[in-house]
């Protein structure tokens, strides 16, 4: 009989499709000032980068992301980072950020309260959201090479909001 | 399932672990087990309700269990937020409570073989009020004890309760909270306190420091081995090519109840693997040291890190580990990129007077999407104490990926420490060398759903993630994660 609800759990996860919005988040920036997401978002586009300063894609991703974060930012796409930082490596946040050229908003949510509340279920992880917070795009890791495929999704993205 | 209007939407995850195997010399070889956790929620307007199901199953009547592990109501406003059920919350930087959630994370204990949801949250309630200048959090909860699965009773899993009060200000770019925590359990209760004060300072430096204590001990603060008291300090520079972290800690006493806190441990949180198995514990009964961290980025954009902790722990002995960390990241073309570690370290409390790491990461596209991967890591040992001797530990792992769609690698450890080589089965004490060799796939069929495959073998031992350490077991054997979204 346990078997039963076990299996509706599953089947049911496996046809429900996705879809989604976030919510207008709130949370601590590193310069230790609270943020809200309706704050800071695009006018048209905002990018969500979650990430973390031992995680080894996330690293070799920032770098391409605060390139794109410059080429699009007069389009009124702005790029925002979550750091899931716990509290071991919270002060090397922000010395990280800045060194290696982040100027787009950081937030920290050292909990992983958020990261749980977006179905964030790894790092890093990239979202693409409209200016209601529709979720347009998700991409999970980082190899080699897929910046391009984000910059591509921006332009897209970006396309389709002018028509 | 539809989204509704603009101002209410339901949603949430599912986590599907099926595996065929075991950890080595435990019977049965191919046992079958289950695990699944159901993530829900529920938000309209500043309303928010969630739900989280899990379930375990296997041939052991004793390890399966089926339960609803969390439910949720919160309602938010601008300057309002009220929780209430199982939540998650931090005070200051830790030191005296806090709560948190690895998703997409599974927990087994080697003593309970019970997987669960890797979290550690609270049950109860709280309000905060958050203003421009003051701000007001109140809580009460019962923490969960993370080692204790589900299949233990929920009185057992949460037997203390915390209450804490916690006013904060905002004068400028400076932050100063005050917290006040009370915890009680069946062999008593305790009360502590907490000053916490952070913020910017000119020339682009920030700050951030915390000292907590017991209250009513009737021991001076600092005054011995009988002090209850935790101090972080931390002065933090970050520059436009340069940045750097300096961190000071003083525990004394300060593991707090079930383990409901964590003080921040200045011992760097590495990502290669046989550094992270190698992590320095801290002892919060008795642990004084420091941790500097400075990078460099090159206009090439290379980028230089260099880290040294110590920690010094006074207990029925004086144990002092030092560590000396240093990284180079290289980009190399308009997408490839190497990134070389060594790392130095004398650790006496596990016996290991010298040691020595060293390796990299080359990452490079092939073709369209495609990239590859190629990782080394080599670290050399010097034991004394038990099983004195040389130990050297290998690993290499070859991977090929198409964006964020496809990934497969294989990974091929090796080792010669005799804790590892040892057959638990005989007296004698079997050196030699031991493998472990694993295949992992992962497929994204779609903007849902997401397959995972692992074949082989893979090293267990001491792990930390997202700032927590625990022990992975050894695994042999057919393994299957469905990830799906909604």
């Amino acid at each position: 009989m346990k078997k039963i609800p076990i299996l509706l759990l599953l089947v049911s996860s496996i046809f429900l499709s996705f879809q989604g919005r976030i919510y207008d988040f709130r949370l601590r920036d590193i310069d230790q000032k609270m943020v809200n997401l309706s704050d800071i978002q695009g006018e048209k586009l905002t990018v969500i980068d979650f990430w973390a300063t031992w995680c080894q894609p996330c690293i070799r991703s920032l770098p391409k992301l605060v390139e794109m974060s410059k080429d699009f930012e007069s389009e009124g796409v702005q790029f925002i980072g979550i750091s899931v930082d716990s509290p071991r490596n919270l002060s090397k946040v922000k010395p990280f950020s800045r060194s290696i050229g982040i100027t787009y908003p950081v937030l920290l949510d050292p909990s992983g309260e958020l990261m749980g509340e977006l179905n964030v279920m790894s790092v890093p992880t990239l979202m693409i959201v409209d200016e209601d917070l529709n979720l347009l795009y998700i991409h999970e890791g980082f190899s080699a090479g897929d910046e391009i495929g984000i910059r591509e999704e921006i332009e897209k993205q970006l396309k389709e909001v002018k028509n | 399932m539809m989204s509704g209007n603009v101002y209410s939407q339901f949603g949430g995850n599912n986590l599907f672990e099926f595996q065929l195997g075991n950890v080595p010399n435990s019977e049965p070889a191919a046992l079958a087990s289950n695990f699944n956790q159901l993530n829900l929620h529920y938000r309209y307007k500043g309303f928010k309700a969630s739900g989280r199901v899990e379930y375990f199953i296997n041939e052991f009547s004793e390890r399966r269990y089926i339960s609803p592990s969390q439910l949720q109501v919160q309602y938010k406003t601008k300057s309002f937020l009220f929780k209430g059920g199982n939540y998650y919350d931090m005070i200051g930087n830790g030191l005296l409570l806090r709560a948190y959630d690895i998703p997409g994370s599974i927990f087994e204990s080697q003593g309970y073989r019970v997987k669960q949801g890797f979290y550690r949250d609270l049950f109860g309630f709280s309000g905060e009020y958050s203003g421009d200048v003051f701000r007001l959090k109140v809580l009460y909860g019962k923490p969960l004890v993370t080692e204790l699965p589900p299949t233990v009773d929920w009185k057992e899993r949460r037997s203390q309760d915390l209450y804490a009060l916690n006013p904060g200000f905002t004068i400028g770019e400076q932050n100063i909270d005050l917290n006040y925590l009370y915890t009680s359990h069946s062999t008593g209760s305790h009360h502590y306190s907490s000053a916490h004060i952070a913020g910017n300072l000119p020339l682009d430096f920030s700050y951030n420091a915390e000292f907590a204590a017991e209250l009513g001990t009737g021991v001076p603060i600092f005054s011995g081995s009988e002090s209850t008291h935790a101090l972080f300090t931390s002065l933090v520079y970050s520059g436009l090519h340069a940045g750097g972290s300096l961190e000071f800690k003083d525990y004394s006493n300060f593991s707090l109840g079930s383990g409901f806190n964590d003080p921040p441990t200045l011992v760097k949180e590495h990502s290669f693997k046989v550094l992270n198995r190698s992590t320095h514990l801290p002892l919060l009964s008795n642990e004084r040291g420091f941790q500097v961290e400075l990078y460099y980025r090159f206009n090439s954009g290379h980028m230089l890190t260099i880290n040294t902790s110590r920690a010094r722990n006074d207990i029925f002995d004086l144990f002092v580990f030092e560590e000396y960390f240093t990284e180079l990241y290289m980009p190399i073309g308009e997408s490839a990129s190497l990134k070389w570690f060594a790392d130095y370290a004398r650790d006496p409390f596990k016996s290991e007077p010298r040691r020595y790491a060293t390796g990299g990461i080359y990452e490079t596209p092939v073709f369209g999407r495609w990239s590859t991967l190629a990782e080394i890591e080599y670290q050399h040992i010097e034991r004394s104490g038990f099983l004195p001797g040389i130990v050297h530990n290998g690993l290499l792992i070859a991977g090929l990926s198409h964006g964020s769609k496809f990934s497969a690698s294989v990974t091929w450890e090796i080792s010669t420490d005799p804790y590892l080589t040892d057959d638990p089965s005989t007296f004698e004490i079997e050196k030699g060398r031991r493998h472990w060799i694993g295949v992992d796939t992962k497929y994204k069929i779609n903007r849902s759903h997401t397959i995972a495959l692992f074949a082989g073998q893979r090293r267990g031992g001491p792990a930390c993630t997202s700032g927590i350490c625990y022990d992975v077991l050894d695994f042999t054997g057919l393994e299957i994660r469905f990830t799906s979204k909604f």
